[in-house]
């Protein structure tokens, strides 16, 4: 198979999750709770695929999401890409083998996406104690789901690329 | 590009340069893949929808006869209930007709229901919106009224060839006007902020002075025709307590709607009918 396979691959892997999230959001919000799962769809693409690949594939899913969510035109777009350079700056300060470091950088670009959405969401909003309550609540609920997450599934995509015939890990510890 | 750029600086080039196309993008074209990624992943949803049926069908299926029998004599018993009921309701609109035509009144607005699975349900702090499993192929249009069984669900936000978007009462951009049961003097109901865990919320405002409300009598606030969009008397929420607004005219107070709103899984939208020309005229 071909790079370009591969990185389509866990393109689809990733549009997957996209949909498994929203199902589980389906029934998340009978407990009026969301799960926001935008730092998991990219963190792969920011931390481990070459500039191209990341790129395309921050958009395609910004777009995605842009086109389901409620939001002035091209937020998501934007919010992603920004999202994916911000993850494109971790990769030389963090440890991608150490799960806590990636898991950290997980969370934090999570909370970091939802902090920047509250900013420019705010017009026509009532700032009050609820409304504060409910924005800490959804902060701190993806913040930990992401933690919990962002290990096993970076390592599932390694491990995918691996059993198709490329060592991504040993690839950039030799860079 | 220069080849002494780091890898992050060639990437921060590469987004200022998306986000440079992205602003000069027409808007004719930005609403354009708006649509079609929305119509992309439509088939999706709906999919996931069909198969989230097949499984209750088989939950169902494990349930033992003497259970269904149960149910069936339950059914029966209310199919008998809401026959009575339509012949009483087929008298009042009768009845409601020679009025009509007697005093010469407009008539009421009348509606098609048009019955919907939800597929897709994203309750957030900025906003609340069901995607449910039709669309213009059922001749659903924006700005019409959902329902179900507890009342006002919300109003068709953007419809797309297979699915629609519903804004829900309990998202806070939700405006209507309403009036409590009783009394016909127009007041504003918002959708509110909603906590986490807990039932949504919603407010009401421009409450007449005079209402008064308890913890044991509430008051049921229902749709008004005043908006044009939902028909009169369905009900959006229970206030249990009004307070004095500042300038000492009017009262607001805390809506307490349906907690069923949160879990609904079918809606039926409101498609007006058209009234028939008098060929007479």
């Amino acid at each position: 198979m071909s790079d370009n396979g591969r990185i389509t691959l866990i393109f689809l892997c990733n549009l997957l999750l996209y949909f498994i999230v929203g199902e589980l959001n389906f029934f998340l919000g009978g407990l009026s709770l969301h799960f926001h799962a935008d730092a998991l769809l990219i963190l792969f693409f920011g931390l481990y695929l070459g500039r191209m690949a990341g790129l395309v594939s921050a958009t395609l899913l910004g777009f995605l999401a842009d086109s389901v969510s409620p939001v002035p035109h091209g937020t998501y777009v934007i919010g992603y890409l920004g999202l994916w350079l911000f993850l494109v700056w971790g990769q030389r300060r963090i440890r991608r083998q150490n799960p806590v470091h990636l898991r950290t950088l997980a969370a934090a670009t999570q909370i970091l996406w939802l902090l920047l959405l509250t900013l420019h969401l705010r017009t026509g909003m009532e700032p009050n104690t609820v409304y504060w309550q409910r924005i800490l609540m959804e902060i701190l609920f993806s913040g930990s789901l992401t933690y919990a997450l962002a290990w096993p599934w970076c390592r599932f995509q390694k491990n995918l690329l691996y059993s198709l015939g490329w060592n991504i890990e040993a690839e950039y510890s030799q860079l | 590009m220069p080849r002494n750029l780091t890898h992050q600086a060639k990437s921060l080039l590469l987004v200022v340069l998306i986000l440079l196309l992205w602003w000069f993008t027409p808007s004719f074209v930005k609403r354009w893949t708006e649509v079609v990624f929305q119509e992309f992943q439509a088939p999706a949803w709906t999919a996931l929808s069909y198969m989230r049926d097949l499984r209750s069908y088989w939950s169902e299926r494990s349930r033992s006869k003497s259970e269904l029998i149960e149910v069936g004599v339950g059914l029966s018993r209310l199919n008998a209930a809401y026959a009575v009921r339509n012949q009483q309701v087929d008298s009042m609109e009768r009845e409601i007709r020679r009025l009509e035509g007697y005093f010469h009144l407009p008539s009421f607005p009348e509606y098609q229901y048009e019955v919907a699975r939800v597929i897709k349900r994203d309750l957030t702090a900025w906003w609340q919106v069901l995607v449910i499993r039709k669309g213009l192929n059922y001749g659903i249009e924006e700005g019409q009224a959902v329902i179900f069984a507890g009342g006002v669900v919300g109003r068709i936000k953007s419809v797309g060839a297979y699915t629609s978007t519903v804004e829900l009462v309990s998202s806070p951009h939700f405006r209507a006007a309403g009036h409590f049961e009783g009394d016909n003097r127009p007041v504003e109901f918002r959708g509110g902020n909603n906590p986490g865990l807990k039932a949504a919320t919603g407010t009401v405002r421009t409450v007449p002075a005079d209402l008064v409300t308890s913890i044991k009598e509430p008051l049921r606030l229902t749709s008004s025709r005043l908006g044009g969009v939902f028909p009169d008397g369905l009900t959006l929420g229970w206030v249990y307590n009004l307070e004095p607004s500042p300038d000492g005219l009017f009262q607001t107070g805390k809506v307490m709607l349906d907690p069923r709103l949160q879990s609904v899984r079918e809606v039926a939208v409101l498609i007006p009918i058209e009234p028939r020309g008098d060929p007479g005229r």
